[in-house]
């Protein structure tokens, strides 16, 4: 469905007048607010609860979607099913309330995970949370994405973060849920629901996570091969050592030669750190302590690595399957770039030129994944990619459950349409 | 007076689970009338025991069928009245199904039946140099469904976190007897709606977990356990904000007041613990044996800068054993003192525990109540007891006045009215302190999804529509 041009510029004046002009994005900078390759009608920036309310509203009255965006790192790789706006909430920022000795901040959902980190590091503590493009990621859209990175293992995934939330439904219904302690359990956990609901089922304004004691001592650990597969017994010894490391991650560069590197991230407090890291190596192994000028690189690598590529695909099984789904992932994807967590068994993979990938490889990928019990989700891909192959598998034995939540909570249908789970 | 189920309903039941596995003799039924909330005695009108998923749906698609209401139990030690039945309605017990189903050292997962004692778990994954985190004080009683049900914590939450971090996948059993799976740790994380985070905590209103599947950690290599004796129970607290304030992460920090103190050492479960101490700090570190003894000096040496009079070091398992047998029995130690006891579980902010506290024996002492407090300091998760007599009408009131205005005092400092034990039936009244009506309808409407009958454990966690306290 198409709208006329006087209708979209009725929309955006109409959400000027809501928000002031500042708040909503120029039509000339809409591209980079696309979504899965569609292009916004309109960008809206709206700076309280009250406002997000009433962008949703419009929206509805519009008949248009709602796509609320943070950092505009992962914003999903499906196209909405109709016309739509985009909610940012670079101007839902700040910290509201910083308490480092009970270690818990509260604050907005647009503000960068790279600003509140420097808050955070002013008094030794982190938010330990990886995944690609960290920095630029917005703690609305972590919440949103529920993405760990290979931190998740160690130290838990934003579902166990996030003690609290404020959320705006669909139906602009404001929900405080959760608090700010660290353990509570009076209701029903709606917060685990909302986090990693992929803006389905409400937009959210602020969040207040737990944070941890910054570590005395951050070590990284490396090991190169030509092969993945001289690095998969090292890798398979990490995940079962009696150690958990802070991370460790198994790098493939199949689109310069497929060479391949383990990257192991060891935590703690010095006096521990290089105990644990005599525990959990095999004697004799290869790996080496990487020189100081090398870490920000590797680390960078063990983040983002495949993720910048057009074509990006994710998939899991159980870390004892990880050859298995390696192999899988290489046969289908032979060029990509893969960053395997070898605690979790997941892996992604990006593909510089998507253009050479069949859509029956990824199929054929899908089945294998789920032979395996684990799931291939589709992070970014280019639209005509997605024409032929969904960008989420539903779970078949809770995929009701799941359509019927998001009735729930956002009934006429305004948030992400088309999006996620449907 | 609940009537009996009939003959026929009856007959079906046994056709389904065997002949002894459906309870409707009076005299069984009453070890079901209660939980470990003792204060509530509510008799069901039936227990149905079954053995595994099939038995479960088949179960409750018969009750479900009939149009009576249906309340999950483990073991039955809830301390929020979670597992007690109201008027009409059947327990669906998990006693039958306490099987491991498997266990997978190299995946670091487990699968098991949810009748699974918590403890009993650990003893499996222990060869394998593995355990489950989670640890309830009731470990060696309760059951895994039961921690799912309440997401449980315990004095370990501090550095591992709650249940919910374990539980990776669930087999439910809908109240209409539908199977559903809900993740599974092969699953992406990523690629659906987190309901096994959503359905953990439920307590027993979304369904009953009939298979669940866990997360096991590698045992800590070593493990250092200090107890420090204050002369006040501010001076202990304070250590506490002092022992994370300087960036440590304890796997475990517990206070005993000096009541709970006086209570454990006059009982059998007597660790040592000086009586005319204000307070006792259990402060535990685990991991790396490397990192251990600096950390423990470090803690050791903050607790005394805050006043402590007396830092002792376990040396040995069987003395850490000792030290946390008074921190872990300290409940039963109460048995002495008084023939009931309400404990109270709240969560505040760590930094707002010692004015809570003075809040906490001052609502006591007006109400004229002993109240003894033994609570996970890191977390700010308070447990005030309650002392009563249930025979003493006038008392049983003041207890109850007094909870309301402890859990406010909690609300008020930033805190919730319910941090591991649970909303049950005695928190009810509670909810409408922390929450609007509109996030207590968007609970209704989750469990609506799970639950759109409503036979699913009815009036428990969120209070009813019209009916707000």
């Amino acid at each position: 469905m198409s709208r006329g041009e006087t209708s979209t510029r009725s929309l955006v004046a109409a959400l000027g007048g809501l928000l002031g002009p500042e708040a909503v994005v120029p039509v000339d900078a809409l591209p980079s607010w696309e979504v899965g390759g569609a292009k916004p009608l309109a960008a809206a920036l709206p700076g309280t609860v009250e406002e997000v309310r009433e962008v949703l509203a419009l929206a509805a009255a519009e008949g248009v979607g709602v796509v609320p965006l943070g950092g505009r790192t992962d914003p999903g790789s499906e196209a909405p099913s109709g016309p739509f706006v985009v909610l940012g909430t670079e101007r839902l920022d700040g910290v509201q309330d910083y308490e480092p000795a009970d270690l818990t901040v509260t604050a907005g959902a647009g503000i960068t995970l790279a600003t509140l980190a420097a808050t955070l590091a002013e008094r030794g503590q982190w938010l330990p949370v990886d995944p690609p493009f960290a920095g630029g990621r917005t703690l609305g859209g972590l919440v949103a994405t529920g993405a760990a990175g290979p931190l998740g293992t160690a130290y838990g995934a934003p579902r166990d973060h996030v003690l609290g939330l404020t959320v705006v439904t669909g139906d602009g219904r404001v929900l405080r849920l959760g608090g700010r302690v660290m353990k509570n359990v009076a209701g029903f956990d709606l917060v685990k629901l909302m986090v990693g609901s992929r803006g389905t089922l409400g937009v959210v304004v602020s969040a207040s996570v737990r944070l941890f004691p910054r570590p005395e001592e951050d070590r990284l650990l490396a090991c190169s091969a030509a092969h993945p597969h001289e690095l998969l017994e090292l890798a398979r010894a990490v995940a079962t050592g009696p150690v958990v490391p802070a991370s460790a991650v198994l790098l493939i560069h199949g689109s310069s030669g497929g060479g391949a590197t383990l990257a192991v991230r060891i935590q703690g407090a010095s006096s521990a750190v290089s105990a644990d890291q005599a525990r959990l190596l095999p004697r004799g192994s290869a790996m080496r302590r990487l020189p100081p000028e090398e870490v920000a690189g590797l680390r960078e690598q063990v983040r983002d690595h495949g993720a910048v590529h057009p074509l990006v695909v994710r998939a899991s099984a159980l870390p004892g399957d990880l050859p298995e789904l390696l192999d899988a992932v290489g046969e289908a994807l032979p060029h990509g770039d893969a960053a395997a967590d070898v605690m979790a068994g997941r892996v992604r993979c990006g593909v510089p030129d998507p253009e050479a990938v069949e859509i029956d490889a990824l199929r054929r990928l899908r089945v294998r994944v789920g032979a395996l019990g684990g799931s291939l989700s589709v992070e970014r891909a280019p639209a005509t990619v997605l024409e032929g192959f969904p960008a989420y598998a539903p779970e078949r034995r809770s995929h009701a459950l799941g359509v019927a939540l998001r009735d729930r909570f956002d009934p006429g249908g305004v948030l992400s349409p088309g999006r996620f789970v449907r | 007076m609940t009537q009996p189920l009939s003959d026929a309903l009856q007959r079906r039941l046994r056709g389904i689970v065997g002949e002894t596995h459906v309870v409707t003799d009076p005299d069984r039924l009453l070890v079901y009338e209660s939980d470990g909330l003792t204060a509530y005695r509510w008799l069901p009108r039936a227990v149905v025991l079954p053995a595994d998923t099939d038995e479960c749906a088949a179960v409750m698609r018969v009750l479900h069928g009939e149009g009576i209401p249906m309340v999950p139990r483990g073991a039955g030690t809830g301390l929020s009245g979670g597992a007690l039945a109201p008027e009409g309605a059947v327990v669906v017990g998990t006693a039958r199904m306490a099987r491991i189903l498997s266990l997978d050292p190299v995946n670091r997962v487990a699968r098991l039946q949810p009748g699974v004692v918590n403890a009993r778990l650990s003893e499996a994954a222990r060869p394998h140099g593995l355990y489950y985190a989670p640890d309830p004080s009731s470990q060696t009683a309760c059951t895994v469904g039961g921690n799912v049900a309440e997401n449980s914590g315990g004095p370990h939450c501090l550095k591992y976190g709650v249940t919910s971090r374990y539980i990776t996948g669930l087999t439910v059993v809908l109240p209409h007897g539908e199977v559903v799976e809900l993740g599974g740790a092969s699953r992406d994380p990523e690629a659906a709606y987190d309901l096994v985070g959503l359905f953990v905590g439920s307590e027993g209103c979304f369904g009953l977990a009939t298979e669940v599947e866990v997360r096991l950690l590698p045992l800590p290599e070593g493990v250092r356990t200090l107890l420090a004796i204050f002369h006040t129970l501010e001076d202990a607290a304070r250590a506490v904000t002092a022992v994370v304030g300087a960036g440590l992460l304890p796997a475990a920090l517990e206070i005993m007041d000096n009541a709970a103190i006086r209570a454990v050492e006059a009982s059998v479960f007597a660790a040592g613990y000086p009586v005319d101490a204000g307070a006792a700090l259990v402060v535990e570190f685990d991991g790396t044996e490397a990192g251990l003894d600096a950390d423990a000096q470090r803690a050791e040496a903050l607790c005394l800068e805050q006043g402590a009079r007396e830092v002792r070091r376990a040396t040995s398992a069987s003395e850490r054993d000792a030290l946390w047998k008074g921190r872990k029995k300290a409940f039963g130690a109460f048995g002495r003192l008084a023939p009931d006891l309400i404990v109270q579980d709240a969560t505040v902010p760590r930094t707002k525990l010692t004015s809570v506290l003075h809040e906490i024996m001052d609502i006591g002492r007006r109400y004229d109540l002993t109240v003894a407090n033994v609570f996970h300091a890191g977390d700010g998760n308070l447990h005030p007891k309650l002392l009563y007599d249930r025979r003493n009408a006038d008392q049983l009131a003041r207890v109850e006045a007094a909870s309301m205005e402890i859990m406010a005092a909690c609300v008020n400092a930033g805190g919730t009215i319910t941090g591991e034990h649970g909303v049950g039936v005695d928190k009810r009244k509670y909810m409408s302190l922390i929450y609007g009506e509109v996030e207590l309808e968007a609970m209704r409407q989750a469990k609506a999804v799970f639950d759109p009958s409503g036979l699913m454990n009815p009036g428990k966690v969120v209070p009813d529509r019209e009916a707000s306290p």
